[in-house]
């Protein structure tokens, strides 16, 4: 799968110096002047990163990251400004952002943590279609399968969820195993997972 | 002060011009009788010595006369037809009279001389306020020097790497190699010295002590008192009373922003051909957590109000046009601000807002 880094600075120069230095790691670079632009290109579906200039009209770098995050599609991002003072660099921290680069900076330190910001990207694009997969499974449950699930997370016995819900050691024995196929869960383990 | 030709002439010579004026005086009180008041002259020879520019001529040149007066009676002792007790009462009030002009004249040379030297600690103090003001425009200036300078450097540093880089990658000549290699390293260094610069400019921020406005624009108008005096302008003060709530941050800055104000408020006034010319200066102890200065003038008013504040806007034919765009990035360092209004007679008025001073920001 290949990834995009996204550039979004709204001086063209260090745009393209940015465009440039992205292009080094092979991977396809795309430079916007404008936050507002990049939302409307941004393919939600593709994986990449994001070079974020803070200070920009219209929208800042702060606010873009945060409009991301709302959306549930956050990309890893390398803030970059040209002034940075520690309440921004802690605001970019609290939002998700990897580092906060200051202007001018070498390209090792960017393209370092450019690569690091496309690992970060893959592996939490596969956490969240796990994530996506096993709450689709949880969806199928019935009301009552739901009950026993939530019971073995607390970690009961059988017999204490026979007592609690007033069944039969039997009857729950048959609802744990079925719901066990339903969501296709190995182990209580496996299970406990989805849940989280 | 006075630049006539005979004064200076007189303050230059004026122990010589005593000595020889004495020296005439006793040779004529010397031929004539004892009866003749001639004694009496010797007070101008003592108002000349007082004029001598070190403060022991004047006493020295009198107790010189008081000597020559009674000396005279022993010398040439005749008295013509006089009786003896007019001659003595005669020497006795020549004696008084030069004494008391003495007495008198070291009295004036005194209060002259605190005048001139209290003149000399304004001046100097104004001096540095205005050496105060020409740093931090300095500092201004080059701050926003190197904040313009930033992007286009990021740009090259990286843009150098790059080439760098690529050029290590590939078959290329070794002096373009080289030079690339330097354009990066060299373009570095530029950015270390922009970043030394920003560095030095956010570290200068203001401190945080007590400031009391009151007394701030107490100690100001008196240093401006002369200024507006020399340009017949009245500076009243309208007070908000004790207690009035202090702000917080650097006491010089503020006393600077309050300075600025009321110079230019002083200034504008001045302008004014005819009816009055006023600079009112208020204290306000407005919402809770602000105070304010305003500063009124009754000079022409304000002709864009939107650019007073930018950095070389002045409307003065000597003015640089950084006092008030330094005052405004003061107010905003401490967390306040100035507006600009035209004033409902037609001059201008200048408000200073700044925060109040609270527990947690004396804490910090």
């Amino acid at each position: 799968m290949t990834q995009t880094i996204y550039v979004v600075d709204d001086d063209e120069a260090v745009g393209r110096a940015l465009s440039s230095a992205g292009k080094l790691l092979g991977h396809p670079v795309r430079a916007f002047t404008s936050p507002l632009a990049f939302l409307d290109a941004y393919d939600r579906a593709q994986s990449g990163c994001l070079v974020l200039d803070i200070k920009m009209p219209g929208m800042t770098g702060l606010e873009l990251q945060r409009r991301l995050a709302d959306e549930g599609t956050p990309l890893p991002v390398v803030m970059i400004s040209g002034h940075a003072d520690v309440r921004i660099a802690v605001e970019a921290m609290t939002l998700g952002a990897l580092t906060l680069l200051e202007k001018p900076f070498r390209l090792d330190e960017l393209l370092g943590h450019i690569r690091k910001a496309l690992v970060k990207d893959k592996a939490d694009r596969t956490d969240r279609e796990l994530e996506a997969e096993s709450s689709a499974k949880l969806a199928q449950l019935t009301a009552k399968e739901r009950e026993v699930l939530e019971l073995i997370a607390t970690g009961k016995t059988n017999r204490e969820m026979a007592e609690e819900l007033g069944l039969s050691v039997r009857a729950v024995e048959d609802r744990r195993a079925r719901l066990m196929k339903k969501v296709n869960a190995r182990s209580v383990a496996e299970l406990v997972r989805m849940l989280t | 002060m006075s630049s006539g030709f005979v004064p200076r002439l007189i303050s230059r010579y004026a122990t010589a011009l005593s000595l020889g004026l004495t020296a005439s005086v006793f040779v004529a009180d010397l031929f004539t009788p004892l009866g003749v008041a001639s004694g009496v002259v010797y007070t101008f020879a003592v108002l000349l010595a007082l004029k001598a520019k070190a403060w022991w001529v004047g006493p020295a040149v009198a107790a010189l006369c008081i000597a020559l007066t009674v000396a005279k009676m022993g010398l040439a002792p005749d008295r013509g037809t006089t009786e003896l007790w007019k001659v003595i009462a005669n020497r006795g009030l020549a004696i008084f009279a030069i004494g008391m002009t003495t007495i008198l004249g070291m009295m004036r040379r005194q209060s002259e001389g605190d005048r001139v030297r209290a003149e000399e600690t304004m001046r100097a103090r104004e001096a540095e306020l205005a050496r105060m003001g020409r740093l931090s425009m300095l500092g201004q200036v080059s701050a926003g020097l190197a904040h313009e300078l930033n992007q286009p450097l990021a740009a090259i540093c990286l843009q150098a790497d790059v080439a760098a880089m690529a050029a290590a990658a590939g078959p290329i000549q070794p002096e373009l190699a080289a030079a690339l290699q330097e354009i990066a390293e060299q373009s570095q260094r530029a950015a270390e010295i922009v970043r030394a610069i920003r560095r030095m400019a956010r570290s200068s921020g203001p401190g945080h002590d007590p400031v009391d406005l009151n007394a701030a624009v107490r100690t100001i108008v008196r240093l401006l008192e002369w200024q507006a005096r020399r340009a017949n302008v009245t500076v009243s003060l309208l007070l908000t009373d004790d207690p009035f709530p202090w702000t917080y941050g650097d006491p010089t800055q503020i006393e600077q922003v309050i300075f600025n104000l009321v110079q230019n408020g002083i200034e504008a006034a001045s302008t004014q051909r005819d009816g009055p010319k006023i600079v009112q200066v208020e204290t306000i102890a407005g919402t809770s957590d602000m105070v304010a200065i305003r500063v009124t003038d009754t000079g022409p008013g304000i002709a864009e109000p939107g650019r007073v504040f930018e950095q070389f806007y002045t409307t003065k034919s000597d003015g640089m046009g950084m006092g008030l765009a330094i005052s405004q990035s003061i107010a905003a360092a401490h967390g306040g601000r100035i507006r600009a209004e035209q004033a409902p007679g037609g001059g201008a008025v200048f408000t200073a807002i700044l925060p109040v001073r609270r527990q947690e920001n004396a804490a910090a």
